[in-house]
């Protein structure tokens, strides 16, 4: 029993993204339309010659397949509708990527959509299932605060100079936000104003919660072989690995909060199924799950691009900035490009693709490297699923 | 003829000064927290009581003028809460002040054992003399054949140990008297009825699960152990009594609540044994990473069709006089 993963069998040949945020004026169903549009233009297809369909999508537009067929108006195409928490992206274009890779389908799609604002609520509202009601009222805000102290309390980083690390990351990701015109927040936001903002949960200020958004984004997937009959610059698929968590975190005193268990594991099977040893060099940007700032800061270290207890220098000394080693959420992660649950996996993927394609303008990362990666984690520290994906320009030998 | 074998009360921790009242006054009266209610609080009691004995009931009464529900039973609540097995009755005589001393004398002249609880919130209306007058508070009494009457010393230090400065418009929201904006989150679910029948031991009785391979504890019970994968090897265990120290905190501004914000701790059980769960009784900057809790069983909150949520929570060990020293 190993994971041997699909290295250079599968291509990205096309990829769609619609501008995130409060999307009043769009429907699921328009946001839907719009990103495979522009996916299958980027591929030189229509829709129709798309043979399946995964949607992935956490909750919003009803349910089955048919949230996807409908608007599309597709004959008799199939649809699997994924969920798979904040990593619900990520997870539709995994296994779509599987099934090009077995065989089944010449030409497939990856679609994540997500419509959270119209509820009216603040922040994000899980599914209503029946329950005993002995679950915590808290929210994603106060689980993702665990991190602050614990971090802080191992690594002896006092009160200030930990808000002045998380506040750090907070300020990259809207300064690279600010250059990207499908961003939610387009706007630069001063250290001061990121250190002053009100109190949303522990020491997480306004500034350290992503945007709460509606958005979708798409990519078609082809065998590897049949990847330049549709474009000159495909990403060819480098490594996928899955981990869902026993919710160990939650259970024994032994966790300590200030990592997650599931994303060291994926990124190791990720790093061993694409030839990886040394992330922090041989990347050229990665997109990681910046839910919360001190979530970026730890995934810094369980990504391994930085040592145990030593993310929080690399954040301050802007390795992961724009023109940093490392850039980290070029496009201005989930923090400033916005959150739609379903839509962020792919949405990473689409920063990818304008990246290394030489596409991504006034941000625009270019040390010659060509490998990127994308980390997405659904739940909370102690208790969550996580995807690491990595993508490459050059093709290799397949396996 | 029985006696008075053990008893228990509760006096909870806030007191509300007769000043702030909206008709004046000296002195202060014991307020139940947005959390309480006369089910809760006669739980808190009867545990006092039934630790004090041996004896086992084999009834339980609870009398009340303030019951959470009319029409429902208030009584099973209380016995689930308290682990009392099947064979225990469960029975509510409520609606009148004197049913509380109709119980007991009734209790006294049984030949069962007999747990009598008795539990009431005293709100009136602003100005009102309940207000100014009432109380809220528990007591419970252990009534068998054999008797030695304990002595009553805990109610005077129960009433010592109140908390002032609570603001007489949050007691008025409190109450129901006073509706605060609420924040733009989903209106909390009622607890499903099969879900909480099937896990009635945990919600009520918080009763957790060992390993009885490896020794390893669950909180909420799992038939799958995390550590060593045996399958359907668990030994219940009931935590109620078990203290534990918080492990992190945080306080959620935007998490719903009855009385935001909501305090909420990753609590580490001596024994073993971990659970993120709410706070109470706790002002967010009493609390710290190594803080000693007991759990209490309280409403977190009740749903817009009526049914309320029971559930245990943690608070700070030492708030309560039996606990000093």
């Amino acid at each position: 029993m190993a994971s041997h993963g699909i290295r250079d069998r599968v291509a990205i040949v096309g990829m769609g993204c619609t501008a995130f945020g409060e999307r009043f004026d769009r429907s699921f169903e328009d946001l839907a339309v719009e990103s495979t549009l522009e996916a299958a233009g980027s591929a030189g297809i229509a829709v129709d010659d798309v043979d399946a369909f995964w949607l992935g999508t956490a909750g919003s537009g009803g349910a089955s397949g048919m949230t996807l067929s409908t608007p599309l108006r597709l004959d008799h195409k199939p649809v699997t509708r994924t969920e798979n928490m904040s990593a619900t992206g990520s997870e539709a274009f995994r296994n779509a990527c599987y099934a090009v890779a077995c065989g089944a389908y010449d030409v497939v799609m990856a679609v994540g959509v997500e419509k959270l604002k119209d509820s009216g609520y603040s922040g994000l509202v899980g599914a209503p299932a029946p329950t005993d009601g002995t679950n915590p009222a808290t929210t994603a805000p106060a689980v993702f605060s665990f991190l602050e102290p614990a971090y802080r309390e191992k690594y002896g980083l006092d009160e200030e100079a930990m808000k002045e690390v998380i506040s750090r990351i907070a300020w990259k990701n809207h300064r690279n936000g600010a250059r990207n015109p499908k961003a939610q927040y387009r706007k630069e936001v001063s250290m001061e104003t990121i250190r002053q903002a009100p109190l949303v949960a522990g020491n997480l200020g306004v500034f350290d919660c992503s945007g709460v958004s509606d958005g979708s984004a798409a990519a078609v997937l082809v065998r590897a072989e049949d990847a330049h009959r549709y474009t000159d610059a495909p990403l060819y698929v480098k490594a996928l690995s899955f981990a869902a968590g026993p919710g160990r975190g939650l259970l024994d005193p032994g966790y300590d909060f200030t990592t997650f268990d599931e994303v060291v594991h994926t990124a190791q099977d990720a790093y061993a199924q694409a030839g990886v040893t040394d992330p922090r060099r041989e990347l050229a940007i990665a997109e990681v799950h910046d839910c919360f700032t001190p979530t970026e800061l730890v995934l810094m270290e369980d990504l391994g691009f930085s040592a145990r207890g030593e993310g929080w220098k690399d954040v301050l000394d802007g390795t992961f900035d724009l023109d940093g080693e490392l850039p980290v959420n070029p496009d201005g992660g989930l923090k400033s490009f916005g959150h739609p649950i379903g839509a962020s996996g792919l949405r990473m993927l689409y920063e990818c693709w304008l990246q290394l394609r030489g596409e991504a303008g006034d941000r625009q990362v270019d040390n010659g490297r060509t490998l990127a990666l994308t980390h997405n984690l659904g739940g909370q520290p102690g208790r969550c699923v996580s995807f690491v994906g990595i993508v490459g320009r050059e093709r290799g030998d397949p396996r | 003829m029985a006696g008075v074998v053990a008893y228990g009360t509760y006096v909870p921790s806030w007191r509300l000064e007769r000043s702030a009242l909206a008709g004046g006054g000296r002195g202060t009266r014991a307020v139940a927290s947005y959390d309480e209610d006369a089910t809760s609080m006669s739980v808190e009691a009867a545990r006092l009581a039934l630790a004090g004995t041996s004896v086992d009931p084999d009834v339980v009464v609870f009398a009340t003028a303030s019951p959470p529900y009319a029409d429902k039973t208030n009584a099973s609540t209380i016995h689930a809460a308290l682990a009392l097995p099947d064979r225990v009755g469960a029975y509510d005589m409520a609606g009148a002040a004197q049913s509380a001393s109709g119980a007991l004398r009734l209790a006294l002249s049984s030949s069962l054992s007999t747990l009598v609880v008795a539990g009431d919130v005293r709100t009136g209306l602003p100005g009102g003399a309940d207000e100014s007058q009432g109380g809220d508070a528990a007591a419970a009494f252990v009534c068998a054949p054999a008797s030695s009457a304990p002595a009553l010393a805990e109610v005077a230090a129960q009433v010592a140990a109140g908390r002032t400065g609570l603001p007489y418009d949050r007691f008025l929201a409190w109450r129901g008297l006073l509706e605060p904006e609420p924040p733009r989150r989903p209106d909390p679910e009622a607890p499903a009825a099969p879900v909480t029948f099937r896990r009635e031991p945990w919600k009520f009785g918080f009763t957790a699960s060992r390993c009885a391979v490896c020794g390893t504890r669950h909180l909420p019970p799992s038939r799958v152990c995390l550590e060593c994968r045996s399958v359907d090897r668990m030994a219940e265990e009931r935590l109620a009594d078990a203290r534990g120290t918080v492990a992190t905190f945080t306080v959620d501004h935007l998490a719903h609540s009855p009385s935001p914000p909501v305090v909420a701790a990753v609590v580490d059980f001596d024994g073993g044994g971990r659970l993120l769960c709410e706070m109470t009784d706790v002002a967010p900057d009493d609390v710290a990473v190594g803080t000693r809790v007991a759990m209490t069983f309280r409403r977190l909150y009740t749903a817009l069709n009526g049914v309320h949520n029971y559930f245990w929570k943690a608070r700070p060990v030492g708030a309560r006089p039996e606990e000093a020293g």
